[in-house]
């Protein structure tokens, strides 16, 4: 999981009782955070709940989220909505980072990753499954 | 003893003497008859005859042998007169022969019946030969006219169906340009009835974080909007769009300024005439956007109509392909039965042949009416 600005923020790290009080919507200026004087715009997804609900647990330690929010539906209009708004924050899963965004120093959430197969793994199947077991693991970060 | 007795018996012996002699004579005469005769054949002039005689019926043997090997009409009437005239011969050396001997041969007469039923036979089999020749001869040349004339259709139908192909191709595209566009239309519709909502939330806005909101919502509409190819291919739209932008930023500076700016009536009204100068606008952009995309789905219908029966004549190219391809590939199949028919040898292997000649003939009448 991972929380995204604007390619412009100045906002170099956040921390969790920051990103707490950025989504509860105690900090309304990125001043309060250590950024410059602008007005804190967040987007939310609304079909990210998984993410939202991690995010809301594991950082936010169960505060209720504010509701003066951009509401979007999938992490793409997220990373949209973000990347055309200086005073835009939002959190994704890690694949929402690109060239349009930038992500600041945020405490790490993550999540195991679960593989369920119905019955036997046909061949290919469990030829991705080895894969994701050795050489994958690579790419995973635990 | 009497003399009359005597007498009888004297004449009785005499008799007796005669008679003996004679018969004796008769089986000499016989005995040396024979002698002679033996002593004939065994003469010169009798052995040459005899070699002569050999040689004739070999000759006529070898004649006849040649009748029956003869291929064609000419050669056997050749042939044939050859074997005449060698039976000529041989008769002539027979009753030579028959003549010296003083007995009856026949084996002239014997040869002759036998020559006449060869005759009979070859002539018999020359003709059929001939007429099977000419008979394959025909089909050949008609199977090579039915597969140059099949082959000549081929190529004519594959010309029609690669036209056909390039022009479902081509009404594929044309779809497919209309149904983008038409998407692209839709696309830009839905943005700017996003920012016809967006409008009436800054309008209503009572706090300035709901005006901010607002604001990033514009600025991601305004960046789709950027985007929409649609917008990009048409100057007026384009410059609809960019002046709606420009009034409904200037609208929630406005009301930002009208919302700090507690009880100012003067900033209040110049929101409520950004607004309705804004609200033409968007109405105006709305209805234009509501004709392209009639325009644009009434074009996609008929698009998608032409492709339709663009695609039919396509698939009705291809079936004819198929079924020619199928009359080409039968032709020669039945071609080089055909050919095959006329190189066996026992009656049993045609008949076998037959029912696969017949069925794929069937097969070919099926092929046409398809």
């Amino acid at each position: 999981m991972i929380v995204i600005v604007h390619k412009s923020n100045p906002i170099a790290k956040l921390n969790k009782e920051q990103l707490t009080g950025i989504f509860t919507g105690k900090y309304s200026n990125w001043k309060e955070v250590g950024g410059s004087d602008a007005p804190i715009l967040i987007v939310w997804g609304g079909l990210t709940q998984g993410t939202n609900s991690m995010f809301v647990k594991n950082i936010m330690d169960g505060a209720k989220p504010t509701t003066e929010v951009i509401g979007v539906s999938t992490a793409e209009d997220i990373r949209q909505n973000v990347s055309v708004n200086p005073e835009a924050i939002g959190f994704g899963p890690q694949a929402i980072l690109n060239d349009t965004v930038r992500s600041p120093e945020t405490p790490e959430v993550a999540r195991s990753i679960t593989l369920i197969t119905k019955g036997a793994p046909s061949a290919k199947v469990q030829k991705l499954i080895d894969f994701i077991k050795s050489e994958g693991k690579n790419f995973i970060k635990e | 003893m009497k003399i009359k007795t005597k007498l009888i018996l004297n004449m009785v012996i005499g008799a007796v003497a005669i008679w003996s002699i004679v018969i004796t004579s008769i089986f000499s005469m016989n005995f040396i008859k024979g002698k002679l005769s033996y002593l004939t054949q065994k003469s010169t002039p009798y052995q040459m005859r005899t070699v002569e005689f050999q040689k004739e019926l070999q000759s006529a043997i070898t004649d006849l042998i040649k009748v029956n090997s003869a291929r064609d009409l000419k050669e056997f009437e050749t042939f044939k007169a050859e074997a005449e005239k060698s039976l000529l011969s041989f008769k002539a050396s027979q009753q030579s022969l028959e003549e010296m001997s003083d007995s009856k041969l026949g084996a002239e007469e014997e040869l002759s019946g036998i020559a006449s039923e060869l005759f009979i036979a070859a002539n018999e089999r020359i003709a059929s030969e001939k007429s099977a020749a000419e008979a394959a001869a025909k089909i050949a040349q008609q199977m090579k006219e039915s597969s140059v004339r099949l082959k000549e259709l081929d190529k004519r139908i594959r010309l029609l169906q690669t036209g056909r192909n390039k022009n479902f191709a081509a009404a594929l595209k044309d779809t497919g340009d209309y149904s983008s566009k038409l998407r692209n239309v839709e696309e830009l519709r839905n943005l700017i009835k996003d920012l016809q909502l967006i409008f009436v939330t800054v309008q209503n806005a009572q706090k300035t974080t709901a005006v901010l909101i607002a604001k990033g919502k514009v600025n991601s509409v305004l960046d789709r909007i950027d985007k929409n190819s649609f917008r990009n291919q048409n100057p007026a739209i384009a410059n609809d769009t960019k002046l709606v932008s420009g009034k409904l930023t200037e609208l929630i500076k406005l009301q930002s300024a009208a919302l700090s700016a507690k009880d100012d009536a003067e900033a209040k009204n110049k929101v409520i005439e950004a607004g309705k100068e804004l609200s033409e606008k968007l109405n105006g952009l709305n209805l234009a956007l509501d004709q392209e995309a009639i325009l644009a789905s009434e074009k996609v219908g008929l698009e998608t109509q032409k492709q339709g029966s663009s695609f039919g004549q396509s698939t009705a190219a291809n079936t004819i392909l198929l079924d020619n391809s199928e009359l080409v590939a039968l032709g020669l199949m039945v071609e080089g039965q055909t050919n095959r028919l006329f190189t066996l040898n026992a009656a049993a292997d045609i008949d076998k042949l037959d029912p696969e000649i017949k069925g794929l003939f069937t097969r070919i009448s099926s092929a046409r009416i398809a």
